[in-house]
C-alpha cells in the first residue's frame, strides 16, 4: 500500500516537474518577444484564458438544459393544467371573465379606464376617437414617456450647466443625485409611475373583484387608481425628506460595522462581503472615480475590476488607497473599502511581522 | 502612459513601521493610575512618533512639525475650558490603524487590547482625538462608545465652545476632507463652521470638496509612489485653481503627505505652481486664538 502511494507521488512529481518545464520553456520564449511586464488583470495575464467553450461552457449549459426539461416534463406529468368547462356560445359574456397574462394587466386597465372623446360645440357633435383608440394611444405614451425622461432630464441639465468639464471628475460632479434619499422628488415620481402601473393592473379586473367583493365597485376602484398612486408618491416624499432632514447615512452603522465589532478572524466575513458585492450591478462609476485608476491609466491597473474578475493577484488589493471615493459615488453604497481591508487582514494571516 | 519598472510592494516607512509593531510585541502590564479624574482625555496619536523618531521631513527639507498639532490640540482645549488628560505614549500605544489597513490584524488586535484596557484604567468619559484616522479607529475599530467613552473628533469638541479667532492678516483658505472624517466617519461640517468662526479667513470649497474630496493618497501609509503622488498633485492643483493661499486639513496624515510634496516640489522650483501652504487646523485655529483677559 505504502510503495503503490509513494509511487503515484513520484509520477505525480515527474508529471509536474515536466509540466513546469515546459512551462518555462515557453515563458522565456514569450519574454524573449517582449519585454517581461507583470499582468494587472485577468485579461493581460498569458496564462489565463477565460473559461473555454469546450468542457466547461458545454457541459454546464447541457446540465442546466436538461434540468429545465426534466422539470417540465415533471410539471407535465404530475400537474396537468387544468381544463375548464367547454365554453357556452349561447351565453352573453363568459364567466369567469377572461383576462389577459398579469404583465398585460395594465394595458388591458388603460383599455377599460379610457373613453370614448366626443363632444358638441354649437349643436355641432364631434366625435374625436373611440375608447379603443384612445386606451391604445394611452398605453404609447406612457411606454414613450418613460423612455423620454433621460432625454428631458439631460437636456434641463443642459440647460442649467452647459459644458462638462474636462477631467476625470465629471462623473461625480456632473448629473444629479443617484440615491433616492438625494433627490425625493424623482423618487416620488418613480414610486407614483410604479404605484399607478399596479392600480392599473388591479382596475383592470374590476369585473372579477366585484364578483367576489360586492363592496369594491368600479367607482371605488377608479378613485383607488386615480388617488392611491398620488398618496403613495407623497408619503414617499415626506419620508425620504424626513429622513434626509435626519442627516440619515446610507447604511445603518450596524450593517456597516459588523465587522469591526465581531473581528476579522473567520473567513465568515468574507462571505458575508462577498455577498454585498454581489449586491453590484457593474455600473462602473466606481472605476471611473477611482484615483488610483484615474492616474495610472485604464489599461494599467483597474482595482475594481480586478475584483469582480476575482483576480486578487495582490497589485489590487495592495495598490488601492482606501479612501472610499468608490463608496461614495456607489448608487448600492458598497463598502469596497471594508472588502480590501478583509481581503488584507486575509492575505496576512499568521505572516511574520 | 506606460511603466516598465514593476509597482513597489514595500511600505515605505519600514522604521516607523518596526517601532510600532515592536512596541505591540512589547507586553505591558503594569497598572496605570492617572493622578486625578478628568473628563476629558486627549489622545495626540502617532503625532509623538513622527517628527522625533521617524525624520520624516528631513527627508526632503521640510520643515512639518507635528508636535504643534498637540500643543496648538491642547491650547484650544485649554481656552475652551477643557482640562484634558494627556494619553501620550508613556502609557498608551499607537491606535494600530495603519496597522489594520495594511492587514496585520495580530499586532492591531495587540494595539487594542492594550489601549482598551489604559482607557478603561483612565477613567474618561470623552475621548478627544486631532487624527481623523484616530477618529475612526477608536469610534468603529475599537467601538469605545460601546464601553461607555464617547469619541469626538477635536473640531467637534470645539464646536460651539464660543472661542473667538481672528487672523494676523486677511486670507484665503480651504478645508481639504480627510476621507477618514469625511466619508467614513460622515463630519463635514464641524471643521467648516470653526473655520467661519474666523475673522478674516475667507473660506472657499475646492473642485472636490466633502464626500467627493480627493484623498491624499497615502492613507495607512501604504504607498508613497508615483500614483499616490498624482493624486497629491491633483489635489494640490486644485488649490490653485482656487487661488487659495492656506490648505487646512483635519489629519495629521493629511498636513504630512501634502506638506512632503510642497516640500519635495520646493526643491526644485521650476516646476511646480503651488504658491500655498499645508497647514493642520488645529495650527491654524491656535494661531488665530483670539486670548481673552481673564
Amino acid at each position: 500500500m505504502a510503495d503503490d502511494t509513494g509511487n503515484l507521488i513520484g509520477e505525480y512529481q515527474q508529471e509536474r516537474q515536466a509540466e513546469d518545464a515546459a512551462e518555462r520553456i515557453g515563458r522565456r520564449t514569450e519574454f524573449t518577444r517582449e519585454t517581461p511586464r507583470q499582468a494587472h488583470s485577468v485579461l493581460e495575464a498569458s496564462h489565463v484564458k477565460g473559461e473555454p467553450l469546450y468542457p466547461h461552457e458545454l457541459v454546464r449549459d447541457s446540465v442546466l438544459t436538461l434540468y429545465v426539461t426534466s422539470i417540465l416534463f415533471f410539471l407535465a406529468a404530475f400537474i396537468p393544467p387544468p381544463l375548464h368547462r367547454a365554453a357556452d356560445p349561447a351565453a352573453a359574456t363568459a364567466f369567469p371573465p377572461p383576462l389577459p397574462d398579469w404583465y398585460l394587466l395594465w394595458a388591458f386597465g388603460c383599455l377599460k379606464v379610457a373613453w370614448d372623446i366626443e363632444f358638441t360645440i354649437l349643436g355641432h357633435h364631434f366625435f374625436l376617437m373611440t375608447a379603443k383608440v384612445w386606451g391604445t394611444l394611452v398605453q404609447g405614451m406612457i411606454i414613450g414617456m418613460v423612455v423620454a425622461v433621460p432625454f428631458i432630464d439631460r437636456a434641463l441639465g443642459y440647460l442649467i450647466d452647459p459644458g462638462p468639464k474636462e477631467g476625470m471628475m465629471d462623473v461625480l460632479n456632473s448629473g444629479h443625485a443617484r440615491r433616492p434619499i438625494e433627490d425625493p422628488v424623482r423618487a416620488a415620481i418613480g414610486v407614483w409611475g410604479l404605484a399607478f402601473v399596479v392600480m392599473l393592473s388591479i382596475y383592470s379586473i374590476n369585473a372579477n373583484i366585484v364578483l367576489y367583493y360586492p363592496a369594491v365597485t368600479t367607482a371605488v376602484l377608479a378613485g383607488v387608481t386615480l388617488w392611491g398612486p398620488l398618496a403613495c408618491a407623497g408619503l414617499t416624499y415626506l419620508w425620504l425628506d424626513r429622513r434626509r432632514a435626519e442627516g440619515a447615512r446610507p447604511q445603518s452603522d450596524e450593517e456597516r460595522f459588523d465587522l469591526y465589532r465581531n473581528g476579522i478572524t473567520s473567513r465568515r466575513t468574507q462571505r458575508i462581503y462577498e455577498f454585498k458585492l454581489n449586491r453590484c450591478y457593474q455600473c462602473g462609476l466606481c472605476d471611473d472615480i477611482c484615483p488610483v485608476r484615474t492616474n495610472e491609466g485604464e489599461e494599467e491597473l483597474n482595482i475594481i475590476f480586478n475584483t469582480f474578475q476575482n483576480e486578487h493577484d495582490g497589485v489590487a488589493m495592495w495598490s488601492c488607497i482606501t479612501c472610499g471615493m468608490c463608496t461614495a459615488i456607489c448608487p448600492q453604497n458598497i463598502e469596497y473599502v471594508d472588502y480590501v481591508l478583509e481581503q488584507r487582514a486575509i492575505a496576512l494571516q499568521g505572516a511574520a511581522t | 502612459m506606460s511603466r516598465t519598472e514593476p509597482y513597489a510592494r514595500t511600505i515605505p516607512h519600514p522604521l516607523f513601521e518596526r517601532m510600532i509593531i515592536n512596541d505591540a510585541k512589547t507586553p505591558d502590564e503594569a497598572p496605570w493610575q492617572p493622578e486625578r479624574q478628568h473628563e476629558y482625555g486627549y489622545f495626540p496619536g502617532c503625532v509623538d512618533f513622527m517628527d522625533v523618531e521617524v525624520k520624516f521631513s528631513h527627508l526632503n527639507k521640510g520643515d512639518a512639525d507635528h508636535a504643534s498639532i498637540a500643543a496648538a490640540a491642547i491650547k484650544l482645549m485649554n481656552a475652551a475650558g477643557i482640562d484634558p488628560l494627556i494619553l501620550d505614549m508613556n502609557s498608551f500605544k499607537c491606535c494600530g490603524h495603519d496597522q489594520l489597513w495594511q492587514g496585520q490584524l495580530e499586532v492591531f488586535d495587540e494595539l487594542k487590547a492594550h489601549n482598551l484596557r489604559r482607557m478603561q484604567e483612565s477613567g474618561i468619559r470623552t475621548l478627544v482625538v486631532t487624527c481623523a484616522e484616530g477618529y475612526r479607529t477608536f469610534a468603529v475599530d475599537y467601538d469605545l462608545p460601546g464601553q461607555g467613552i464617547q469619541v469626538e473628533h477635536i473640531t467637534q469638541t470645539l464646536r460651539g465652545r464660543g472661542l473667538k479667532f481672528k487672523s494676523p492678516e486677511p486670507v484665503r483658505v480651504t478645508f481639504h476632507d480627510p476621507c477618514r472624517l469625511g466619508r467614513m466617519m460622515g463630519e463635514y461640517d464641524a471643521p467648516r463652521e470653526l473655520i467661519q468662526l474666523v475673522d478674516g479667513a475667507e473660506m472657499v470649497e475646492l473642485e472636490n470638496s466633502r464626500e467627493k474630496a480627493l484623498c491624499c493618497g497615502v492613507s495607512s501609509m501604504m504607498y508613497c509612489n508615483d500614483a499616490t503622488k498624482a493624486v497629491r498633485k491633483k489635489r494640490l492643483d486644485q488649490g490653485t485653481d482656487a487661488e487659495i493661499q492656506v490648505m487646512l486639513g483635519g489629519c495629521p496624515k493629511c498636513y504630512m503627505h501634502m506638506q512632503c510634496l510642497l516640500n519635495e516640489e520646493r526643491m526644485d522650483p521650476g516646476e511646480h505652481n503651488h504658491s500655498f501652504e499645508m497647514l493642520d487646523l488645529m495650527q491654524f485655529l491656535s494661531a488665530c486664538l483670539v486670548e481673552e483677559a481673564t
